[in-house]
């Protein structure tokens, strides 16, 4: 009796503390293998068949589809350059150059991955194609819910938000070069609410 | 006393084995995976719209009925397709009635989600999307017995079950139906290989169709 007890207390702790822990990895391990540039964070080895196990794990609870190293690299910033939070009902001005590319995009998301659709009308999303450049090919692109002048991305709605600049078909997805990238900045100009 | 510790010191020794296992396994395990999450939107070998889940800029509608598929973190500027496939049954391929003329970029997965093979339309031979997705063997026993077009590309893939996604990219709106048409038109077919008889090189006449 006494024994089976003692059995009992530690399968339970094995399968309780390790589900727990493994869920809790899970979930944390979202640093792992990721590359961070100033503010922005890619995860270049996402869905990589040499990615280490935690990612993969990872990849397969999210269940979003990755590009591949040859495809192109996909960095994500949740906060502007002082590092606040980004948030759906402040404007704010991304300001500088990108790794050298064929196509980048700007998106705005909710924190998990759901697109911000403005209202009609509205640009809910950039391509480097159609940006207005200054003389240095540096560009800068306002994201609010006001309208402006120049490259606007529009976003609607209160909360928390995450960009997402998407490089295509650039030698910055191969890992080694990825730490040394220089990526726009993201100045917080003005908010709603204060 | 001194057992109750032992217990617990077994316990989380136990713990330990456990997270490694579950970690380990969540690949081959997990329900809501990129495989699946495309088979909820189509059936094998059918080539699927990947939409980006939005947020309603209208309240009223937002109890409309959401778009198919659950992918987080898609491009709203790329038109995005996919489709799963089978190597059982011999290799698979994929291409494009159209030539694209816009910036598109594919890759190759296995059912777990890893990451095999990218190709964009510049690395592509004429813009041509055609990629011929079979085992080692089967493609040796497909350019055995017929010969390729020049713009097909043979990828070499161990895996039994996969899946495929190209993302196209649509920088103007007026741009968008003929991207449309060039995703129309792509193909996953199952390509057959006539199984008893595929070794062997001196089998020339056409292809059986309807084997194995």
């Amino acid at each position: 009796m006494r024994f089976t007890v003692l059995v009992m207390v530690a399968v339970g702790i094995a399968l309780y503390l390790g589900g727990w822990s493994a869920k809790w990895a899970v979930q944390q391990s979202s640093e792992i293998g990721t590359v961070v540039v100033g503010h922005w964070q890619a995860n270049p080895f996402s869905g990589a068949p040499d990615a280490d196990p935690y990612s993969k794990a990872r990849l397969a609870m999210v269940g979003n589809l990755t590009l591949g190293i040859g495809e192109g690299i996909q960095f994500r910033s949740i906060r502007d350059e002082r590092d606040r939070p980004l948030r759906r009902d402040c404007s704010y001005v991304m300001v500088g150059t990108t790794p050298p590319s064929r196509i980048f995009t700007l998106a705005a998301y909710l924190p998990e991955g759901r697109l911000i659709r403005p209202s009609a009308g509205r640009p809910g999303w950039l391509t480097s194609n159609n940006l207005m450049r200054n003389d240095d090919n540096a560009f800068e692109i306002a994201v609010g819910p006001a309208a402006r002048a120049g490259n606007w991305l529009a976003t609607s709605g209160t909360g928390e938000m995450t960009l997402v600049l998407s490089l295509y078909d650039t030698p910055a997805s191969a890992a080694s070069g990825a730490s040394s990238l220089s990526l726009p900045t993201i100045r917080r100009e003005s908010c709603a609410n204060g | 006393m001194g057992k109750l510790i032992l217990a617990v010191l077994i316990g989380v020794v136990g713990a330990g084995l456990i997270h490694i296992a579950v970690i380990f396994t969540m690949p081959d395990v997990a329900k809501r995976n990129g495989w699946s999450r495309l088979a909820d939107i189509g059936g094998p070998e059918q080539v699927v719209r990947v939409e980006a889940l939005t947020t309603n800029p209208d309240p009223a509608l937002a109890a409309a009925n959401s778009p198919a598929g659950e992918f987080a973190f898609v491009d709203p500027a790329f038109m995005t397709a996919g489709c799963r496939f089978s190597l059982a049954e011999g290799p698979v391929r994929i291409h494009a009635l159209d030539v694209g003329k816009a910036f598109w970029s594919a890759s190759i997965y296995n059912r777990r989600g890893d990451n095999l093979y990218s190709i964009n339309d510049r690395s592509a031979v004429d813009n041509a999307f055609d990629l011929m997705v079979g085992t080692k063997q089967q493609l040796v026993d497909m350019s055995a017995s017929e010969d390729a077009p020049k713009t097909q590309i043979p990828v070499e893939v161990e895996m039994t079950e996969g899946y495929m996604t190209i993302r196209v990219l649509v920088d103007e709106a007026s741009k968008r139906p003929e991207i449309d048409d060039f995703v129309s038109s792509i193909r996953c077919v199952s390509a057959q290989v006539d199984g008893a008889l595929s070794s062997d090189a001196l089998r020339r006449t056409p292809q059986a169709t309807g084997g194995s």
